[in-house]
């Protein structure tokens, strides 16, 4: 039982590699993960350059020659899938990685500089935030249209606000530490001072955000999909193919299962990233 | 504290204002043309221009704006072109049913999570932790529209212990419920997780068992307690996720609340619902907020309001 | 590896249970949770005052907001109207084959110059709020809808009637400006549903909330956008009513309506996509509805893009489509491919010809209309290539974007070139209404409802050519065909009273536009409907409505 072990082993070097080894098992298979997705991502077009229908194969179950089975239109449903992660995966870490851009200069100053600025910033973003996430996609994605670009700066108008609170609350944490102070006292430039001291030090921890908001990008985007705004016909997208299985489900159930099993394992390989880094950053921290 | 409040909810009235406004715009950036909508395919151009010319969609968008916000002083929130009705007819009665699904699933979430975190928390080399913890990956992972399609077919359809579509009964809220909450049980129970193996090393904790409290004691009053703030953070936190994400499952289970009463409005340009329930949305988000900050002072002692 | 181990075996675990449990095609028992008051009879019953079903539940796909069905046609449709019809009645109405029915009016006379219609109205009807049903209550109705600020929905219906008259207290004259040959549709419409006089006087903003009509039902509760009661009235003059009471609910999500059916939390659904019919047929407990639809399915395509005013063009793409096959993989059966600009049962409507799939004759025709394929596999002929954008809403019709898909596809394998656009349900329509050079797109996916079930309304609505380019269409005649011959056919149908030659002139249209190819002829549609076998005859009209209580 921890608390009778930890009083023995509570600030060991024992006790920090048993926190280790989950986090480096999660770590490992969530890269793995990724890294599949990727290689789909960038592959999977050139593998399945056309994916032919055939009107008389239509909703087949998965077989040897159709290892995920047929969709409506008689497609090869793993075509489909693997050529459909692509639009997810991208619009995920496009759309994450851009409101990463948009949202660190805000955060920085805002955590930094405190005062007046932070309160503009912090009432801004917080007012964005007001608003359930899946309901502002709906609205922006309806204004910007159905296509990859219009899905890909929903992502990022909606994870920006997130993002923007949570590098402000890190520089927060880097700002009242003592390098920071030595580094003024030295009269470092500021520019100097915040990129090589803040933002070098929260980029462990961002790098846990981004990868959360990651999955929850893939989340949203999925669901838009699913809602029906998602990208233009016949470009597959994991949400669409899942919302038009839905309606098939008794008859064919692998039209839902496949697409949805790939949607998760994506939210998944951001989830085990996410946590793996966190759990490495926490062990290195002294306790 | 009675300051502190009066402070907050004047900033959360500008907040409001601020939001309000802003989805004004965006509302009337939405394309499409309401008239077409509401009257349908057999009327003739002239039709819809006189209605649009009744309906006021015609003036420029200041001009519209101030129309709003007069008739908003005065308390009335417009009248819904799809509905009929006045928007605070059509709005009253979803408000609780919405808050009802909202809170059952809060509750659900805390009342299987919070424990279940405790328990992966202080024994987490069990394998039931690990069984635990590899269940809340995947209940994370999993898309909520996904899990209410399977619960349905699995609960409703195949065992038929269940029923698929809301019908008043309590019975009917569990599948709805259930397919909200799992999200929230596994983040839930993940905070709780951390946060109880934060605390379970503190010194206090092995003085209280020094003392030779009884476990369970030690457990509730010494672990649970300074573990509630970011719990509580995470409850706010969510708010939004319960307020928007039950939009599909709602209309998977026929549930009468504002998020299929939103999609409904949008797909029928109806801008006057639309803003009702934004302000619905916007004002229970904030008063949530300065529900979790008042919370999270009284919990932890350390915290002052500022 | 451990979470994601943990991790697959739950995800198996539960896609395991829900998928291997779906090919065992298990059904559940009748006995049904939180069903109120039912009793199941094991004979069947005939007479419809004996049935022991008191009470059902009728599951729509859309939400009933309001039953004020006279002024406009909400987005809404049907689903309103069919409880509207519950509760009131016109001087008409529709059988299940659309003949013309009477109601309200035992019978009438047309004049000789067919401009006059007389009705002799049925006596000792009440109103459900005691109100007498007369001449006069038809008069000052009819009159308000031929009123284009009151009447703002179905004003284009009402616009040739000139008057309405009382000439007696039971007898009621109307006169048409010109013969018009849709008259009776119009009467069977449901604009010309009564409502009581006193309570539209006593509250005309709010009708909609507190219908009070003739029907055999009037409402118990309504909470719009939520649920209806309806509970029979004992007075009504015709067919007493089944059963105590109707609940009218809406489920948006198809597969959830069905599984409501299926568990027995509702008696009766509609709008049942095709996929989900071939397994409700199997399945003993429940009883299938098929009827077919007047909705009618194309591609309407641009005449503004020089390849398509070319008729050898639009007609190879008619030829390299095929129909059959789609309504077998895509509709599982349950639509018919068109064999005229309209659908069966429409008024007017005779099958004259079909575009049997035939890609070889298609490709010659291409051939021979000088497009010769390109490098990259795309016909083109000085310049103009066989490039199109399809525009297509999503959500409006059943798989529509699906269906396009199939269409890219199949047009592919002859060397034409499609870019699908997807719109949302919401804007499309605005897309469409645009002067002829503003168009966007060069085909687009267009079902088209005659909810009146006029012929003629329909094609003038579609084909009849539009009077200025640089405005917007006047009805739906949204890709600019002109065809002066099919324009004068149309005029004269509208005016042309005398059933046998409104058939001859009808038929005439027909043909000419059937071989000018306008449009991409696809399919039309069926209306799927089921209910509980224990539930007494549900009628199912071509009108897209499901009426649980005739």
């Amino acid at each position: 039982m921890i608390l009778k072990t930890d009083f023995r082993q509570k600030r060991g070097f024992a006790h920090g590699l048993i926190r280790h080894l989950p986090g480096h098992a999660g770590l490992t298979a969530g890269c793995i993960i990724l890294l599949f997705y990727a290689i789909l991502s960038i592959a999977g077009p050139m593998i399945y350059p056309r994916i032919p229908e055939n009107l008389s194969n239509v909703l087949k179950s998965p077989s040897a020659a159709n290892w995920f089975g047929t969709d409506e239109l008689g497609r090869d449903l793993l075509a489909r899938v693997f050529t459909g992660v692509r639009i997810d995966f991208f619009i995920a870490v496009g759309g994450v990685g851009l409101a990463y851009f948009v949202a660190l200069p805000f955060g920085l100053f805002a955590g930094y500089f405190g005062g007046k600025v932070d309160r503009a910033i912090s009432v801004v973003a917080e007012s964005m935030l007001t608003f359930p996430s899946t309901v502002l996609a709906i609205f922006i994605v309806t204004i910007f249209g159905s296509s990859v670009w219009g899905l890909l700066l929903t992502i990022t108008v909606t994870q920006s606000p997130q993002l923007v609170r949570y590098i402000r609350g890190f520089v927060i944490q880097i700002r009242n530490m003592e390098y920071i102070e030595a580094a003024n006292a030295v009269g470092s430039r500021l520019s100097f001072i915040l990129l090589r001291h803040v933002l070098r030090n929260t980029v462990g921890n961002t790098a846990v955000v981004l990868s959360l908001l990651a999955s929850e990008a893939v989340l949203v985007a999925s669901a838009l999909g699913f809602l029906g705004l998602g990208v233009q016909p016949p470009t597959p997208e994991l949400g669409t193919i899942l919302s038009r299985g839905r309606t098939y489900f008794t008859i064919a159930p692998h039209l839902m299962i496949f697409p949805g099993l790939f949607i998760a394992l994506l939210i998944l390989g951001f989830n085990l990233v996410g946590d793996g880094l966190r759990d490495k950053i926490d062990s290195k921290r002294t306790r | 504290m009675a300051n502190y409040v009066l402070r907050r909810m004047i900033y959360l009235i500008f907040q409001v204002f601020l939001v309000l406004s802003l989805m004004f715009i965006i509302f009337r950036l939405l394309p499409g043309d309401p008239a077409r909508l509401v009257l349908g395919p057999l009327a003739s151009e002239a039709e819809y221009a006189r209605y649009r010319m009744q309906m006021g969609l015609n003036d420029p968008i200041s001009v519209q704006y101030l129309r709003y916000l007069q008739e908003l002083m005065t308390g009335n929130l417009g009248s819904s072109t799809s509905y009929s009705q006045s928007v605070a007819a059509v709005i009253l009665p979803r408000i609780w049913p919405t808050v009802r699904l909202m809170l059952c699933s809060l509750g659900l979430a805390v009342f299987i999570g919070v424990p279940a975190g405790v328990f992966t928390g202080i024994y987490p080399d069990s394998k039931v932790a690990k069984g635990i913890m590899g269940l809340w990956v995947a209940l994370l992972a999993v898309p909520n529209f996904w899990l209410g399609l399977l619960l349905v077919q699995l609960f409703a359809v195949r065992l038929n212990l269940l029923p698929s579509i809301f019908a008043g009964t309590l019975l009917s809220m569990v599948l709805p419920t259930l397919a909200i909450a799992s999200r929230l049980i596994a983040l839930i129970a993940r905070m709780t997780r951390s946060a109880v193996m934060e605390v379970a090393n503190e010194d206090y904790v092995h003085f209280a068992q020094a003392k030779g409290l009884y476990q369970w004691a030690v457990v509730v009053r010494h672990i649970l307690r300074p573990a509630l703030p970011p719990i509580i953070t995470m409850i706010g936190m969510q708010a939004g996720y319960l307020l928007g994400g039950s939009v599909v499952i709602e209309n998977l289970f026929s549930y009468p609340g504002m998020g299929q009463l939103l999609l409904a409005a949008v797909s029928a340009r109806d801008y006057a619902l639309m803003q009702g329930i934004t302000l619905f949305f916007v004002m229970t988000f904030l008063l949530i907020n300065l529900l979790v900050d008042l919370l999270y002072s009284q919990v932890d002692p350390r915290i002052r309001l500022e | 590896m451990k979470k994601s181990y943990v991790l697959m075996l739950t995800l198996l675990f539960i896609t395991g249970i829900t998928g291997c449990a779906g090919k065992q095609g298990g059904t559940t028992a009748s006995s049904a949770p939180g069903n109120q008051s039912t009793e199941q009879s094991t004979e069947p019953v005939t007479e419809p005052a004996a049935s022991t079903l008191k009470e059902i539940t009728y599951a729509q796909d859309i939400a009933i907001t309001a039953l004020n069905v006279h002024g406009m046609q909400p987005l809404l449709y049907p689903c309103g109207t069919e409880a509207a019809v519950a509760i009131h009645n016109g001087l008409v109405r529709f059988s299940e084959d659309l003949e013309i029915e009477p109601d309200l009016a035992e019978s009438w006379t047309t004049s000789a110059d067919g401009r006059e219609w007389i009705f002799k109205l049925r006596q000792g009807v009440k109103f459900h709020d005691g109100t007498d049903f007369n001449a006069d209550a038809v008069t000052t109705f009819f009159n308000s809808m031929l009123d284009p600020e009151v009447n703002l929905g179905s004003y284009s219906l009402w616009k040739p009637i000139e008057k309405v008259e009382t000439v007696d207290s039971y007898t009621v004259k109307i006169t048409t400006a010109k013969p018009y040959s849709s008259f009776l549709n119009v009467m069977c419409h449901h604009s010309a549903l009564i409502p009581s006089p006193t309570a539209m006087a006593a509250d005309t903003e709010n009708y909609g909330l507190n219908p009070v009509g003739t029907g055999p039902y009037t409402v118990e509760s309504f909470e719009p956008g939520i649920q209806l009661v309806l509970v029979r009235n004992g007075d009504y003059y015709g067919d007493a009513p089944r059963y105590d009471r109707i609940t009218y609910r809406n489920i948006a999500d198809a597969s959830a309506r069905i599984a409501a059916l299926q568990s027995g939390q509702v008696n009766v659904i509609n709008k049942i996509p095709a996929e989900f019919a071939a397994q409700l047929e199997t399945d003993p407990n429940l009883d299938l509805i098929v009827k077919p639809g007047l909705q009618t399915f194309g591609l309407s395509l641009n005449f503004n893009n020089p390849a398509l005013q070319d008729k050898a063009v639009r007609q190879a793409l008619n030829y390299a489509i095929d129909k059959e096959a789609i309504a077998a993989a895509l509709y599982m059966g349950y639509v018919t491919p068109l064999e005229s600009p309209l659908a069966r049962y429409t008024s007017g409507s005779f099958p004259v010809g079909s575009y049997k799939v035939d890609v070889a004759k298609a490709e010659s025709m291409l051939e021979e209309a000088g497009y010769t394929k390109n490098a990259d596999g795309v016909r083109t002929r000085d310049g103009v290539a066989l490039d199109f954008v399809l525009l297509t809403p999503e959500g409006s019709y059943d798989k529509d974007v699906i269906l396009c898909e199939t269409l890219q596809n199949q047009l592919q394998a002859i060397g034409v070139r499609i870019t699908i656009n997807k719109v949302e349900s919401a804007v499309f329509w605005d897309q469409l209404k645009v002067p002829a050079d503003a168009t966007n797109y060069d085909m687009v996916l267009f079902g088209f409802n005659p909810s009146h079930g006029s012929g003629q309304i329909h094609l003038e609505a579609l084909y009849k050519s539009n009077p200025s380019r640089s405005e917007n269409p006047v009805t739906w005649n949204f890709n600019w065909y002109e065809n002066p011959e099919v324009d004068a056919l149309i005029a004269q149908a509208a005016e042309e009273v005398d059933p046998d030659r409104f058939a001859e002139i009808m038929k005439k249209a027909q043909t000419l536009i059937w071989e000018d190819c306008p449009y991409l002829w696809l399919h039309s549609n069926n209306i799927i409907s089921a209910k509980h076998k224990d539930v007494e005859g549900v009628a199912v009209l071509p009108v897209v409505f499901t009426l649980p209580h005739r």
